[in-house]
């Protein structure tokens, strides 16, 4: 349903959008994918449709700067000209332009500069609000390793966070993905139930998630001067949610243990607990946003609904 | 300043009056009121970043924690009590002694009594 939404927004923001010559290729190739993508309903597929939105509004920016430039160089008058209409042009046009190449070139740079520096650090550094308990339980690190195995990527690191709230989350700290969960996780569910957690966090190691959320935050930063791509972004990391749900579903062998575990967090829905988790096994935030459509957590409810669903098929 | 479910909680913990973690807590709890485990852990974890309960851990069977409450039931009314007094005081002292005047006056002598009390021993500290 909100990704319908998207793609009507998107779509309409084609037929209206400045230039003649990108307006046609892009409402064509989106009326194909979204249409294509009503014919399957995989995540994999959604990832990758939503991507090449982001670059294709990067893409007919970069377009409009080289034709101008073009046409500059021919000595015609100047893109930027200030005259409301100038054929292909007007100062709307040169605005965009200019706004998404400083956004691009400000959006590399910060992710080079994040990127090189927060890799490096430890993830006590990366959380200064967070205590991390030395060593986490063997039990868990064993599970890690062995769905780790299963999954075909290098262990991470574990660590436990000394909070009594549940929650687990994985980043990418110290060169190496590390994996984290909290007391609270391991108190209040069952060793099932945590292990369909970290086969959750490993899914996302697995599905290559980081990667897939720098690139959709590069280009929503690129294209800051262009609302949809604050829909679109949260909307990547949604359907990496699920995606990383099925495959934990996968790797432990059914999803019983994910659903069961879902759904004792699922309570916790009531209550507004913060969490600045990168990548939290669940929304403990609980409809923050004003809008369902802004949230990057998708809601546990249907998080659940989804795993079931695959299941009756 | 207490949810509905924190002091639910925080009374039960002062009723058990021993160190406890919370999967046998909500075992006793829920005859009262169906919670999940979860949400337990979390109200707890609030208490705690509150400043109203203390936890420790123990890795023996699983890492987790067990909680006690940091004050006693009195002490804790005195610290609610001496917060909100405290602060009408400070900022409306004349109407704030006023009120209490009125409200103490008005038909209870045992309230009164107590409160003269006080004023006795204030009043012989203060000479001495």
């Amino acid at each position: 349903m909100s990704l319908a939404f998207i793609y009507l927004i998107f779509l309409a923001s084609v037929v209206i959008g400045p230039s003649q010559l990108t307006k046609w290729t892009l409402f064509l190739t989106a009326s194909g994918l979204t249409a294509a993508f009503a014919m399957k309903r995989s995540f994999h597929g959604r990832t990758i449709v939503l991507l090449g939105m982001l670059g294709m509004m990067f893409g007919e920016s970069l377009l409009f700067v080289a034709v101008s430039s073009y046409i500059d160089m021919l000595g015609r008058a100047p893109a930027y000209a200030v005259v409301p209409s100038w054929g292909y042009f007007s100062i709307l046009h040169a605005l965009d332009v200019g706004i998404v190449l400083i956004g691009g070139v400000g959006a590399v740079c910060a992710g080079l500069f994040i990127g090189l520096k927060k890799t490096r650090i430890g993830m006590s550094k990366m959380f200064p609000g967070l205590q991390f308990l030395e060593p986490a339980p063997v039990k868990v690190r064993e599970t890690v390793e062995r769905l780790a195995c299963l999954a075909g990527v290098t262990s991470p690191n574990v660590s436990l966070v000394d909070s009594g709230v549940p929650s687990a989350f994985t980043v990418w700290a110290n060169r190496k993905y590390s994996v984290a969960l909290s007391v609270g996780l391991l108190e209040s569910l069952d060793d099932t139930e945590v292990e369909a957690c970290l086969a959750h966090e490993i899914s996302h190691i697995k599905n290559g998630d980081f990667i897939v959320r720098f690139l959709a935050t590069l280009a929503k930063i690129a294209l800051f001067a262009k609302p949809l791509s604050y829909f679109i972004e949260p909307a990547v990391y949604r359907a990496r949610e699920f995606l990383a749900d099925r495959t934990a579903a996968q790797l432990i062998g059914g999803p019983g243990a994910l659903i069961s575990a879902l759904s004792k967090l699922k309570d916790l829905d009531l209550y507004s607990v913060k969490s600045q988790d990168l990548m939290c096994v669940c929304n403990l935030s609980g409809g923050k946003s004003m809008l369902r459509i802004l949230d990057k957590q998708p809601d546990l409810k249907a998080r659940i609904e989804a795993l079931v669903e695959r299941e009756m098929k | 300043m207490l949810g509905d479910l924190e002091s639910i909680v925080l009374r039960q913990l002062w009723e058990t009056g021993k160190p406890i973690s919370v999967k046998d807590f909500q075992a006793m709890v829920v005859e009262r009121r169906p919670v999940a485990v979860t949400t337990v852990a979390t109200t707890l974890d609030r208490l705690y970043r509150k400043g109203l309960v203390t936890r420790e851990l123990v890795r023996e069977g699983g890492p987790h924690y067990l909680y006690k409450p940091r004050m006693t039931e009195e002490e804790f009314r005195y610290a609610v009590v001496d917060g909100v007094m405290g602060a009408l005081l400070e900022s409306f002292n004349d109407v704030t002694v006023a009120y209490l005047a009125q409200k103490i006056g008005a038909g209870r002598p045992e309230e009164l009594r107590v409160l003269a009390k006080c004023l006795d021993k204030l009043r012989r500290k203060g000479a001495r």
